[in-house]
């Protein structure tokens, strides 16, 4: 049975996906239907939370989910992913009011500020097993599977295997919103294996490649370089602790890193824009032996010269998905010791009738960073 | 022709060293002669002096010497070290004559002049040292006259199996040759000038930097950018990538991992500035010492524990897991920078199970592991032993030099004072008591 001090009402407003460009504000959704997956609403499982969520962010998946991404809606290769109708957004942060009985001392409390991982991992697959629960088979991710109903609403459950973080009150629910952001940054940057003294360059500065920047800096590179195609961008970039920025369209920057390092090339490469020719650059401006870290999701496919993997450079190319083990726990310290400007990457804060202009947002990628919806507007 | 004969067979009867040197003054003759024809005798002569001035004669320098361990404190009465007038040869091939600059004192050092680190005596100490070259033997493509170089106290000989995968912290002839007293090439090139017979003195990890002028092996230098201050490159070649490459290289920790420096020396210190710069969200400095874990805190620390002697080291461990609190069983990392078993048993004692516990120090041979063997399979501990940082000289301190000119690494906080060489015992007695980080002597100033 559940401890509550309050719950939540039985039909609340939020965002619905329903298919292909159809998100549409829903002002009577029933908490029964969807949260509780049909189980009346009193009876909250040990150790599931209810939240009353404060900010969502949007995501760049959320926005070309709503676009019609095959990775999303399938293709001849790929089953759906999503499924609808669902509550979207997976970079929430919100107040807890009712957590469901544990035996043991619950580590958050009614009245906290909390985020949970994008990820509810099943805890039985082989990659749960491995310990690399970010990449779970079942991949119920919040805002896309129907057991697990995104942040873009009023209200959320968290279900029992959430791994839950406190966020302390002095963060805003501003700044929190871009924890989950910030804790994929940090996942790219571990991802790097990043030595005291490197050359490093992040190419892409929307808000995970400023996330890995400010990341990688913790790590103590003897030079930390961003690349963007706007100078704007670039600005934060250096707020962000990037020590050289350089914009591609106004320079050879394969060049430029070169003469930087007598010729050898840099010692990592933070990939993050999900562009192409982002790809073909790092491996022609990466030295034999470094490190390429593939983070972002393209959309168009990207065609080099394999020869440069191995026989010319010996390269360690490695992927990178959602936060790892630790991103949301050094995120939310970085954040806490202000070690990353977050009030000038959050900078769309919008009502959830505002959903589809948030998107669109997003997609031109032009005049926002981050974008996030705010359900109590 | 008689005489001719006579030269001749003196000439092939001679030494290799004569030869060389009779060799190198008839080209120097030749290349003259080509200029100037006549006066060839006085032209042979002229080059017989110049060679003889920077080349092979014994060059007369100044050292502290130590001749016997062991002496007691305080050390400015019993002055274990003196300073006296010895010999110094070479550069031969791959050596480099070196112009001493300034030397830091160390606990290594230290460790010597009380017996607990033997080594042969009489010895001249010091290897936290940086200078100028004055003279490179043939061979010679690392450095070049006039280069400022930081000395390395393990020579990477180049050549054998550690050297040929990028460790050159486990170069085998190098460690032979400090263990010896000798340089790499085998020998000493350090007499002493008033014994009825040439005696041997020895060298300090192929450095002997104590002393006016020193003669190292190639492998031993490394060129220094001369924009750092030099008292602050001194400390390049032991404290610094001592206590940073054992963070960077030898654990490699990771921005966002929990740190603890068990032994707040000068390079405890240097450890613990090497863990900022990688990024740790928790330090934790632990000591004996009140003023230290000051300095730590000073120096970034998050967290300090001050260790009681009275207490088991079961009470300190617990004590410090429940300083670091709830969430840490403690710390993904513990370094061991004092230099003795108990700090080894704390370090190990509050790394967290599945965690890494490093340790730098250099204790007394006779000392032994003292760690339940069980908890390192139960708890699946990392026991890494860190020499010289696990670094590779000649890459890491070009990036020690950028990350100081950054601010990244403040080496100039490390040094407490500079002495001329005639304080140098009560420079040790300092040390001893830890009233001081790390002092340097003077020695560019002495002639």
């Amino acid at each position: 049975m559940a401890t509550v001090d309050k719950t939540i009402p039985d039909h609340f407003r939020g965002i619905l996906c329903r298919g292909i460009k159809n998100y549409t504000v829903e002002e009577e959704i029933a908490a029964r239907d969807t949260l509780f997956e049909g189980r009346p609403k009193e009876e909250l499982l040990p150790g599931e939370v209810l939240i009353r969520v404060t900010r969502c962010g949007i995501c760049a998946g959320d926005a070309k989910c709503w676009s019609g991404a095959p990775m999303f809606w399938g293709d001849e290769i790929r089953k759906p992913y999503v499924e609808t109708p669902v509550i979207p957004g997976h970079e929430f942060v919100g107040e807890v009011i009712a957590i469901g009985n544990k035996e043991e001392k619950s580590q958050v409390q009614v009245g906290d500020q909390v985020t949970a991982e994008q990820i509810v991992a099943c805890g039985k697959c082989l990659y749960c097993r491995k310990g690399l629960r970010w990449l779970c088979a079942p991949h119920d991710i919040f805002g896309f599977h129907r057991c697990v109903h995104g942040g873009m609403g009023q209200y959320m459950r968290f279900p029992q295997n959430s791994i839950i973080y406190n966020i302390p009150k002095r963060v805003s629910p501003s700044e929190a919103v871009y924890v989950e952001p910030l804790s994929c940054g940090v996942h790219g940057a571990h991802r790097g294996r990043i030595e005291l003294g490197d050359t490093v360059v992040v190419s892409g500065c929307g808000p995970i490649g400023l996330g890995m920047v400010a990341a990688a800096k913790l790590a103590g590179p003897g030079r930390l370089i961003a690349l963007d195609c706007m100078d704007s961008r670039l600005d934060i970039a250096r707020e962000c602790g990037a020590d050289i920025v350089l914009n591609p369209l106004k320079s050879n920057v394969v060049k430029d890193i070169q003469e930087l390092t007598d010729g050898y090339g840099c010692d990592v490469y933070l990939e993050a824009t999900g562009n192409p020719k982002s790809v073909e650059q790092g491996l022609y401006m990466i030295r034999k032996n470094g490190r390429f870290v593939e983070f972002s999701v393209f959309k168009d496919k990207t065609s080099v010269d394999w020869t440069i993997i191995g026989d010319t450079k010996e390269l360690d190319i490695m992927g990178a998905h959602c936060s790892g083990d630790n991103g949301y726990k050094v995120a939310i310290d970085m954040i806490l010791r202000r070690q990353i400007p977050v009030e000038r990457i959050v900078t769309h804060e919008l009502s959830l009738d505002n959903i589809i202009q948030g998107i669109q947002y997003v997609n031109e990628g032009k005049d926002s960073i981050k974008v996030a919806v705010d359900p109590t507007k | 022709m008689l005489i001719f004969g006579l030269l001749q067979s003196l000439y092939h009867g001679s030494s290799k060293r004569v030869k060389k040197f009779v060799d190198e003054t008839i080209y120097s003759y030749s290349v003259l002669k080509i200029s100037t024809p006549d006066h060839s005798c006085f032209l042979i002569l002229v080059c017989f002096v110049f060679h003889y001035k920077y080349t092979c004669r014994n060059m007369k320098i100044r050292a502290a010497v130590l001749e016997q361990m062991g002496k007691p404190l305080p050390y400015s009465v019993s002055k274990p070290l003196t300073i006296q007038e010895l010999d110094l040869e070479g550069p031969e091939e791959d050596e480099v004559l070196v112009k001493m600059w300034y030397v830091g004192l160390c606990h290594s050092d230290l460790s010597v002049i009380n017996g607990s680190r033997p080594r042969p005596t009489p010895m001249v100490l010091g290897h936290e040292a940086m200078g100028q070259v004055l003279q490179i033997g043939p061979g010679v493509d690392n450095v070049s006259v006039g280069d400022l170089v930081s000395c390395i106290f393990v020579p990477g000989c180049g050549q054998c199996e550690g050297c040929r995968i990028g460790r050159p912290t486990t170069c085998i002839p190098g460690a032979e040759a400090n263990k010896r007293g000798v340089l790499l090439c085998g020998k000493t090139h350090l007499f002493r000038t008033r014994a009825p017979e040439k005696q041997p003195v020895y060298h300090m990890g192929g450095t002997s930097g104590f002393a006016t002028h020193a003669v190292l092996s190639k492998h031993s230098v490394i060129k220094v950018d001369p924009s750092m201050p030099p008292q602050y490159a001194a400390l390049l070649g032991c404290g610094v990538i001592t206590g940073v490459g054992a963070v960077t290289n030898s654990a490699k920790v990771t921005f966002g991992s929990t740190v603890a420096i068990v032994g707040l020396g000068g390079v405890g210190l240097c450890g613990l500035l090497g863990a900022k710069a990688c990024g740790a969200s928790l330090i934790l400095a632990v000591d004996l010492e009140e003023q230290k874990l000051a300095k730590a805190k000073e120096f970034g620390a998050t967290h300090t524990y001050r260790v009681q002697k009275k207490d088991s080291l079961s009470k300190t461990v617990e004590n410090i897991c429940q300083l670091i609190g709830p969430f840490h069983k403690g710390l993904d990392y513990a370094f061991e920078m004092a230099g003795n078993g108990p700090a080894l048993q704390i370090a190990y004692g509050i790394t967290k199970p599945g965690g890494t516990t490093v340790t730098i120090g250099l204790p007394d041979p006779a000392v032994d592991l003292n760690i339940q063997q069980v908890s390192i399979t139960a708890e699946e501990r990392t026991l890494i032993g860190s020499y010289l940082g696990s670094g590779v000289a000649v890459r890491d301190l070009p990036r020690y030099v950028e990350l100081y000119k950054k601010g990244v690494l403040p080496l100039e906080k490390l040094v407490s004072g500079i002495i001329p060489l005639n304080q140098i015992n009560e420079g040790f007695d300092m040390l001893e008591k830890g009233e001081v980080i790390r002092i340097l002597v003077n020695l560019k100033d002495e002639n």
